[in-house]
C-alpha cells in the first residue's frame, strides 16, 4: 500500500510528539527526507513472504548461559551458583 | 628496507630475532606520519609519546627473552570509537569531544597484552555513520591513492593509515560495511569477522545486532594474524559467541584446488550495475581463482535491495535508540550527515523493526544453507572506485552502492581484498564470504589469490604528492 507523502508540518508534529522540540527548520527538512527514505525502505521489505510462525532473529531465552558474576542478587549467600528455591506455590505446580 | 611497508608477518622475524628494534620501527612510522598525515588526516589523535613508551617496553621485554607473539613491538591504531583507557573516545563528534575512556575496550586489552605499540586514534565517520563530513571538530580522512578522493568509511582513518604505510594494522568496526568499505577504497585487506567472534565491549555502538569489530591490514596473512589476536569469547559482551576461537592462519598456503566458489554476480550486474572497471576487476579475480583450481559457479540469493532494506531498517532503529537523547537535547551538535542518517530511525514502527528481524532470520538461514554446496562465496564489495571527497552528490550516490550489508544481516565472515586498480589508479576490490566461523577458509582463498597477483606490492607514492 503506497503511503501518502509526508509533509513538513506532519513531520514537525511527529518530532514534537517524541520530544524532539529543538530541531531547526533545516533539521526538520533532514528529518523529512530521512523519514521518506525509511518509508521507501519499509515498502521494499518483502514482508509478504513471512508466515505467522516466522520468529525474529533475536529470540529471548532463559538460562541459556551460566549466570553472570554481575548478578549476585540471584545467588543466595553460600549457595554458589544454584538457582533460588521454588516457592510453595511454584512447588505445587510441579 | 622501507619500514613503512613492513608487514606484521615480516616484522615478527626481525623483531624476535633482534634485527629490528621496536623503537626504531616506531620512530620510522612516527616520522612518516609527521611528514604526511597533515594531508591525509588518518589520525584524529596521534600519540607518538605513548607509542615510544610501548616500543621501549617491547624492546626491553624482547631483549630479556620475553616474546608475546606476532604483534610484539608492532605498531597499530584504533578507530576512534574504540576505547583506550585515559584517552578520549570522541566518535569524531563534538558530542563526545571530552569523553575520556575509563577502561580499555576488550580488543584494546588484547592488543596491549600482545605487546602492540599503540600509535593513536584514527579518524572515523561521526558515530560510525556520518561522513565524510567537513563540519566536525576534526577533518575527514582522505584517500592516500589520490587525496582529492574519498577513502571510504566509516573506518576511514584505519583504511587510510594502513594504505599510506603509517601502520601495518588497524582496528575498525563494521555495521553496514564500514571495515570493508575503506578497505575497498584504499586497496587494503579488511575483514568483518563472524558476529560474536570479536568482543564489542568498549566500542561505542551504532547498531547492537549488526556491529562487528574487524581489522584492516595490507596483506591477508597480517589480517589473519590480527583476528587471531583479537578474537575470543567475552562473557561481558552479550553478543559474544561461546564458540569464538582463533586459528585463522591454519589454512594459509593450502591453495584453492578443488574448493567450490559461488559467485553472487547478480548483486553487481543485475540488482545494481557496478562500474564496468569494478566488474571487470572482480570477473578477472574469479577467473584467476578458477585458474588456480577452484570450481566456480554463479549462485543466487535474495535481491540486494531486500538485504539492504533489512539491514538499514534494523540499523537505523537500533542506532536511533542509542542517539535519541542527544537528538532531543542537542541536535545542532551533530554534523549534518550523521544527523540525517540517524534520523531515519526516528519513526520506524516497532512492527517494521520486528518484521525486519523476522526477515533477517529467514534470509540468513537460506543463505547459510547455501554453504552445503559451496565453500565460499564471492561478490562485489563496492560498486565503484572511490569518488571525489568534495562532491556530496557523488558521495551520496556511491554510499548506497555496495554489497556489504547482506553479510552484516547474516553475521557471516566477509573479507574485502584488492583486485587491481582503475585506469586512474584507484583501487578495485572483491569480497569473499564464508559460513560462520570459517575465517580460516576465507583467508586461505584470499591468500591464494593475493600470492598469484601481487597487488599488495603496489603502494601510494605520498612522497611525490607536492600539492598543499
Amino acid at each position: 500500500m503506497e503511503e501518502p507523502s509526508l509533509t513538513f508540518d506532519e513531520v514537525k508534529r511527529m518530532a514534537e510528539g517524541i520530544g524532539m522540540t529543538r530541531l531547526t527548520n533545516e533539521h526538520l527538512q533532514q528529518l523529512l527526507r530521512a523519514t521518506r527514505v525509511a518509508q521507501a525502505r519499509r515498502a521494499s521489505l518483502p514482508v509478504a513472504k513471512l508466515g505467522p510462525a516466522d520468529e525474529p532473529a533475536h529470540v529471548f531465552r532463559m538460562f541459556d548461559r551460566p549466570l553472570q558474576p554481575s548478578s549476585p542478587a540471584l545467588l543466595p549467600e553460600g549457595e554458589g551458583n544454584r538457582l533460588p528455591p521454588l516457592s510453595p506455590r511454584e512447588r505445587g505446580r510441579e | 628496507m622501507d619500514l613503512a611497508w613492513l608487514t606484521v608477518a615480516d616484522a615478527v622475524g626481525l623483531l624476535r630475532g633482534r634485527k629490528l628494534s621496536p623503537v626504531e620501527y616506531a620512530k620510522a612510522l612516527i616520522d612518516r606520519i609527521e611528514r604526511h598525515d597533515g594531508k591525509l588526516n588518518a589520525f584524529l589523535r596521534f600519540t607518538p609519546d605513548l607509542a615510544l613508551e610501548d616500543a621501549r617496553r617491547a624492546e626491553a621485554e624482547i631483549m630479556r627473552g620475553t616474546w608475546r607473539g606476532p604483534l610484539h613491538g608492532v605498531p597499530y591504531g584504533l578507530k576512534d570509537i574504540v576505547d583506550y583507557a585515559g584517552l578520549p573516545t570522541t566518535a569524531h563528534s563534538k558530542i563526545l569531544r571530552e569523553n575520556v575512556a575509563g577502561a580499555d575496550a576488550a580488543v584494546t586489552q588484547k592488543l596491549r597484552a600482545a605487546g602492540g605499540v599503540f600509535m593513536g586514534k584514527l579518524s572515523t565517520h561521526e558515530f560510525a555513520i556520518g561522513g565524510p563530513s567537513f563540519d566536525l571538530p576534526w577533518p575527514p580522512a582522505r584517500n592516500p591513492w589520490n587525496r582529492d578522493h574519498f577513502c571510504g568509511g566509516s573506518s576511514s582513518g584505519s583504511g587510510a593509515a594502513t594504505a599510506a604505510g603509517f601502520l601495518p594494522a588497524a582496528i575498525g568496526t563494521d555495521t553496514g560495511g564500514s571495515v570493508r568499505n575503506p578497505a575497498s577504497m584504499c586497496g587494503v585487506v579488511g575483514i568483518k569477522p563472524t558476529y560474536g567472534l570479536v568482543s564489542r565491549r568498549g566500542v561505542i555502538p551504532l547498531a547492537f545486532s549488526l556491529d562487528h569489530v574487524g581489522a584492516l591490514t595490507r596483506t591477508v596473512h597480517d589480517n589473519a594474524l590480527m583476528v587471531d589476536i583479537i578474537a575470543g569469547h567475552d562473557p561481558l559482551d552479550p553478543g559474544s559467541s561461546a564458540h569464538a576461537k582463533s586459528g585463522c592462519t591454519a589454512e594459509l598456503g593450502r591453495g584453492v584446488e578443488g574448493l567450490r566458489i559461488g559467485v553472487i554476480r547478480h548483486f553487481y550486474t543485475r540488482d545494481m550495475e557496478a562500474d564496468p572497471e569494478m566488474t571487470a576487476g572482480i570477473d578477472a579475480a574469479v577467473r584467476k581463482l578458477a585458474d588456480l583450481g577452484a570450481k566456480v559457479r554463479e549462485i543466487e540469493t535474495a535481491p540486494l535491495g531486500e538485504w539492504v532494506a533489512c539491514n538499514r531498517t534494523i540499523l537505523t532503529s537500533e542506532a536511533f535508540a542509542v542517539h535519541e537523547n542527544w537528538m532531543r537535547e542537542r541536535p545542532q551538535d551533530y554534523g549534518a550527515l550523521a544527523r540525517e542518517r540517524l534520523m531515519a530511525g526516528a519513526f520506524v514502527r516497532a512492527a517494521d523493526y520486528v518484521n525486519a528481524t523476522r526477515l533477517r532470520r529467514t534470509m540468513a538461514d537460506k543463505f547459510h544453507a547455501m554453504f552445503s554446496a559451496i565453500d565460499v562465496a564471492v561478490t562485489a564489495s563496492s560498486m565503484d572506485p572511490a569518488c571525489r571527497i568534495d562532491d556530496p552528490k557523488a558521495i551520496e550516490y556511491t554510499y548506497a552502492r555496495q554489497a556489504r550489508a547482506p553479510f552484516n544481516v547474516t553475521g557471516s565472515p566477509a573479507l574485502s581484498v584488492p583486485v587491481g586498480f582503475s585506469q586512474v589508479g584507484l583501487p578495485l576490490s572483491m569480497q569473499i564470504i564464508g559460513k560462520p566461523f570459517s575465517e580460516a577458509l576465507i583467508y586461505r582463498v584470499a591468500h591464494a589469490y593475493e600470492q598469484a597477483t601481487q597487488w599488495v606490492e603496489r603502494h601510494p607514492a605520498l612522497e611525490q604528492d607536492s600539492k598543499p
